[in-house]
């Protein structure tokens, strides 16, 4: 119940931190507040398979798949604001 | 054979595929076209002769999920064997002759390629076994004609007639559509054999109501009084096309129709009568009506016309075997005359009678050709007309005597027209200004051959009557007599008439040059009906026009137009490039999603 | 057995990425798209040789989605080699795609929502490199929206993945899904399970109101990446969206199916009614894309009955006509560097380009659906579904939105069509390319786009003459 409790917290504060931040690095940091939510919930429901190397195994793919999408979060940012582009208002070019 | 006996539909397939073929590839074919457009009517003529003691039948699962599928069946009896005979020689006729009529034509391979689809729609008309397969066939041998006669479509003239023969038949279609749906009504099925065979069951008066709707199908294609005006017109085809289309094949459907579909017209006498009187008046009628013309394709026209008005006369009094007889016939004769025409306009490079004269001497091949038709056309022995044509008339007299004279009279008139023509074309002086010359032997090949079948064809009328299951009629020589007697003298009138190059017909008294004026104006029916009939319904499609379709119609679509262009612009906002609201707008779905789901295995 | 024809579509990339490394670009682009082909070969192999019944504890089942997957990336890397091996990110283009198309193939063969999982996301990494490769501020600012819209979608992924765990006790595997929800008491949590991973999967289709990422993508992204991601990239989450329903299908939780209808009304909506406002192809066709997945998504409720059959031969049929109008769209720029990629652009088309032009016509007809072209028998199968499956309401939406839909795929016709002298209202300046037209050019991509319109069109006569049987080995 705690680990449910703290994972939706995460979650919740993670998705705020999504949908307003105007700081780039402030919303990938926001994601992976909501990734490290969503771990903890599926840890938490790992935990009680009754063969605990099968829960084990998920979030462990799960948590690396996290990872690599991090790495190219990051990668991407690194390319924005090498063109000076570091808050979310500035990338609204594309519309319509 | 025994393949092309079971496999009918081949028929159907291979000019399908040729004319796909040639509309793809026409630019590789070339001159190779008319050769490739062969195979079609090549195999009509086998599958023709494989089944005219009885060939296949059965139906072609088409769109089939599962059970339930739209079969289309078909059926070759003796009536469709004897329809792909003649479809079939006098497509190869004249698919030859076209060779050299027209080469150099910027539409060379299209032309072929629509021969070829015609041949396809005539043949699936031809052995369709019920009545949505014959009605497809039906219109797609009518689209194929509006596209043929609309061939030059640069000419305004060509485009208008195209229109107007679409126009007309389209009159007759929409009656036999009716009677489809009647008949659909009744027995709920449009399986031809079911239908035919349940005849008895069903009320008087529907079996009137349907075999009178099919027949008015049938008077608009077959050009019968009071649907006859696109024919001359259609005349602005070019000429071989006139030949198979509107002689031979196409407009002798809608005899086929009735024969097809004869149990009908047997349990109603009502219909038949109809059809006598209509046949009978379009006969004589049209045959006045040829007299006086003065384009040699115009002649033809109306000589069709007339030719067809006899057949349908034969079917009002019953003989539809007879009917079918002189049907044959007549495809021979008559795309032989039109064949000849062509290669006169193609040889002297006018239609015009009066600029023709002594063509005898310049195209000899030609001229017998032509001879050896009207021979046919006015029923003097030993050609095949005599025959049918007697056969036509003696079952006429003797079933409704006034209108067996009525068609003794059109014999008249036939052998005058078709000597006058004769006369003017053939023979006396010169009268043209081109050089005239006899046309190659792709083009005078395909006349012998079918000016054979115009003396032979006669004989056949026993193995016609045979395969389509009746007796054959004896040859009543009193009435014979009398036909070729009156045939010719009418015949000696026309030879007079055509005197002097015509100029005998210039010189006649001021009244009776009017009528005759009038008269080569097909009596101004054709004004009338423009003024009578399309006249007013061009106003009233155009009060249509302007006060449902633009204020209501258009009004509703536009509003309607301006209103999802509106919804677009609005959804289109939220799409404001702020990655945070589209992330907003995921997060809410999934809420909502979430939510419903909820509700839905609470 | 499953794994070879995905295994052989990875080793292409993974060859590829060494060739490349090593600075022969030809090669690279081929061993992209020769592996991607084998993989091709084999899966299709598979899938329409007798079905392998399912192995117990299978993870993998090649279906024909998935081979179509496969066929897919390899057609579209073949088609557009020739651009990829002439610009210096075409090879990297040529490797993520052939990794973008083998994980779609395994997102569409997975049976088991862990390996969907790692599927799906490898696809996700794949996709947001092709887009980023363009190396332009726009295609950079489309691939960070994407991705962060992405990781929300990944979150509900793992929520979604950790309630099945909690109630499948560890198995993940679509029939072990399907033998617990059949008992009342876990029908529910399953089902909110079942239906995070279809807002995932919707995520990845692009389905309203999850498809914001997608105009942005396949507007900046190479159009020869979008040719992969449009269509593999497009079959795979349908496919799967639909075996997850099919697993579910006649289960307490099949309850739920319903909202995937209203996910595809909003998307035949939203998708066709924006889609009309558009100026670029691209975009056009991306707006175009989120209606045809709602045409998909129609049938999904009928997973257990008509549906099965319907979904895979749409999407499919969709997926072919989509690499096509993408192929085309490379096949243009390569014989035009003047284009923009605004429809606008496409004037006079017909004089310039013939061949294109007529491919052109196919194309869009197909994606509007006309008879006697292959888009015709994908709507007539999923929205006679929907129709005898007791959502009437929705095929009529479609059929509505099919109709909207000629607004904006006829005008593409009408502008190819239109000569340029009669376009001088356009605001665009008339074409001047007219006096080199006839340059051969065109090359692969062109050739291609020829031949697929020709397939288009064979897949729409072939079933009048066949009747539908002829398409059915595609379910």
């Amino acid at each position: 119940m705690t680990s449910l409790v703290l994972s939706c917290t995460l979650i919740g504060i993670g998705l705020y931190g999504v949908l307003t931040r105007r700081d780039l690095v402030a919303v990938l940091a926001s994601i992976e507040v909501m990734l490290g939510g969503a771990q903890v919930l599926l840890a938490s429901y790992a935990a009680g398979v009754s063969v605990p190397a099968v829960g084990e195994g998920i979030t462990v793919v799960v948590l690396a798949t996290g990872a690599a999408e991090a790495a190219i979060g990051l990668a991407l940012l690194v390319a924005l604001v090498r063109r000076n582009k570091t808050r979310t208002d500035q990338i609204e070019e594309v519309r319509g | 054979m025994s393949v092309l006996r079971t496999l009918p539909l081949v028929v159907v397939f291979v000019p399908v595929v040729v004319a796909c073929l040639l509309a793809v590839g026409g630019r590789f074919v070339g001159r190779a076209a008319p050769w490739i457009a062969l195979a079609g009517p090549l195999f009509a003529i086998g599958v023709g002769t494989a089944s005219l003691d009885g060939g296949a039948s059965g139906a072609v699962r088409w769109l089939g999920v599962g059970e339930t599928a739209v079969r289309l069946g078909y059926h070759v009896d003796g009536l469709a064997a004897i329809m792909l005979l003649v479809v079939g020689v006098v497509s190869v006729c004249v698919i030859v002759f076209s060779i050299g009529y027209m080469r150099g034509d910027r539409g060379y391979v299209r032309y072929f390629a629509l021969i070829s689809l015609f041949t396809a729609a005539m043949a699936g008309l031809v052995i369709a076994s019920d009545l949505v397969g014959l009605f497809l066939g039906w219109e797609l041998v009518g689209a194929c004609s509006f596209l043929l006669i609309g061939f030059w479509y640069e000419r305004p003239e060509a485009a208008e007639a195209a229109r107007k023969a679409f126009m007309v038949t389209r009159v007759g279609d929409a009656a036999m559509l009716v009677g489809m749906a009647v008949l659909w009504r009744a027995t709920g099925t449009l399986e031809l054999d079911a239908i035919l065979g349940g005849v008895g069951a069903l009320a008087p008066s529907v079996v009137t109501v349907a075999a009178v709707c099919l027949l008015l199908g049938a008077v608009g294609k077959s050009a019968q009084f009071p649907l006859h005006i696109w024919l001359p017109d259609a005349m602005e085809g070019p000429t071989p096309v006139s030949a198979l289309i509107h002689a031979a094949t196409m407009v002798a459907a809608g005899v086929f129709l009735v024969a097809r579909t004869w149990p009908l017209f047997e349990a109603s006498p009502e219909a038949r009568l109809i059809a006598l009187v209509l046949g009978t008046v379009t006969a004589l009628g049209a045959a006045t009506i040829a007299l006086p013309q003065t384009d040699i394709k115009k002649v033809l026209a109306y000589s069709t016309i007339s030719q067809l008005g006899f057949m349908f006369a034969a079917l009002g009094v019953g003989a539809w075997p007879v009917a079918l007889f002189h049907l044959v016939t007549h495809a021979a004769f008559k795309a032989l005359l039109f064949l000849s025409s062509g290669s006169v306009i193609h040889g002297s490079g006018t239609q015009d009678l009066r600029e023709m004269g002594d063509l005898r001497s310049k195209m000899p091949i030609t001229a017998t050709a032509w001879i050896i038709g009207g021979l046919a056309l006015a029923g003097i022995p030993p050609t095949a007309g005599f025959f049918s044509k007697d056969e036509v008339v003696a079952s006429v007299l003797q079933a409704a005597p006034w209108a067996g004279v009525a068609l003794l009279a059109a014999s008249v008139l036939t052998g005058a027209y078709v000597a006058r023509a004769t006369r003017l074309a053939f023979f006396g002086t010169a009268r043209g200004a081109k050089e005239v010359h006899e046309s190659q032997w792709t083009m005078t090949l395909p006349l012998l051959v079918l000016a054979v079948a115009a003396l032979s064809l006669g004989l056949a009328g026993p193995m016609i009557a045979r395969a389509l299951g009746a007796e054959s009629e004896a040859l009543s020589l009193g009435i014979a007599a009398v036909a070729v007697g009156l045939a010719a003298a009418g015949a000696i009138g026309g030879w007079l008439l055509a005197a002097d190059g015509g100029r005998r017909e210039q010189a006649l008294p001021p009244a009776f040059a009017r009528m005759w004026g009038m008269v080569r104006n097909g009596y101004g029916f054709d004004t009338l009906a423009t003024n009578v009939a399309v006249r007013p319904i061009a106003k009233l499609a155009r009060f249509i026009d302007e006060a449902v379709d633009r204020a209501a119609i258009d009004g509703f679509v536009e509003g309607l137009a301006v209103a999802v262009r509106r919804a677009g612009a609005l959804l289109a906002g939220t799409m404001n490039g702020d990655g945070q609201s589209y992330t907003a707008l995921l997060a809410v779905g999934v809420i909502v999603l979430l939510a419903v789901t909820v509700w839905l295995v609470r | 057995m499953p794994f070879i024809p995905l295994a052989l579509g990875f080793l292409g990339g993974a060859v590829a990425l060494i060739l490349g490394a090593w600075g022969h670009r030809h090669c690279a682009v081929i061993a992209s798209a020769s592996g991607l082909g084998l993989g091709a070969v084999g899966g299709a192999w598979l899938a329409l040789s007798a079905h392998t019944p399912l192995v117990p504890g299978a993870v993998v089942v090649m279906t024909p989605a998935a081979a179509s997957c496969l066929v897919l990336g390899a057609i579209a890397l073949t088609a557009c080699s020739a651009t990829l091996a002439a610009t210096p990110a075409g090879p990297r283009i040529a490797i993520l795609g052939a990794f973008a198309a083998s994980s779609a193939a395994l997102v569409a063969a997975a049976v088991d929502v862990g390996v969907l999982f790692v599927a799906v996301e490898t696809l996700a990494l794949c996709g947001l490199g092709l887009v980023a490769i363009a190396d332009t501020d726009h295609a950079r600012e489309a691939a960070m929206k994407w991705f962060i819209q992405g990781s929300v979608a990944t979150v509900f992924f793992i929520i979604g993945i950790g309630v099945l765990l909690s109630r499948t006790d560890g198995s993940l595997s679509y029939a072990a899904i399907a033998l617990r929800a059949s008992a009342p008491s876990a029908a529910g949590p399953l089902a909110v399970g079942v239906v995070l991973v279809l807002v995932a999967l919707a995520f990845k289709a692009g389905a309203f109101p999850f498809h914001s990422w997608m105009p942005d993508a396949f507007e900046m992204a190479p159009p020869a990446a979008v040719a992969v991601l449009a269509s593999a990239g497009k079959v795979a989450p349908v496919a799967a969206a639909l075996g997850l329903a099919v697993s579910i299908a006649g289960t307490a939780s099949a309850r739920v199916l319903p909202i995937v209808a209203f996910v595809s009304v909003a998307s035949i909506v939203f998708g066709n009614l924006v889609a009309l406002r558009q100026r670029t192809l691209a975009r056009m066709l991306a707006y175009s894309a989120i209606a045809q997945v709602g045409y998909a998504l129609a049938a999904i409720p009928l997973a257990g009955g008509s549906g099965g059959a319907a979904v895979p031969i749409f999407v499919m049929l969709y997926g072919v006509t989509s690499v096509a109008s993408f192929v085309f769209i490379v096949a243009l720029r390569e014989c035009d560097d003047e284009w923009d990629g605004s429809i606008a652009g496409l004037t006079g088309l017909s004089r310039r380009r013939p061949a294109l032009a007529a491919s052109l016509v196919v194309i869009m007809l197909s994606l509007t659906g006309i008879p006697l072209t292959a888009g015709f028998w994908g709507k007539f199968l999923v929205f006679g579904a929907a129709a005898t499956g007791g959502y009437l309401w929705l095929a009529i939406a479609g059929v509505l939105g099919s109709v909207v839909s000629f607004g904006y795929y006829g005008n593409v016709l009408r502008r190819a069509y239109l000569d340029a002298d009669a376009d001088d209202r356009s605001g665009r300046p008339t074409r001047i390319s007219d006096g080199d037209t006839e340059s051969s050019g065109g090359g692969v991509a062109a050739a291609a786009t020829v031949v697929l319109a020709l397939a288009l069109l064979v897949a729409g006569i072939a079933p009048l003459i066949t009747g539908l049987g002829a398409l059915l080995p595609l379910r």
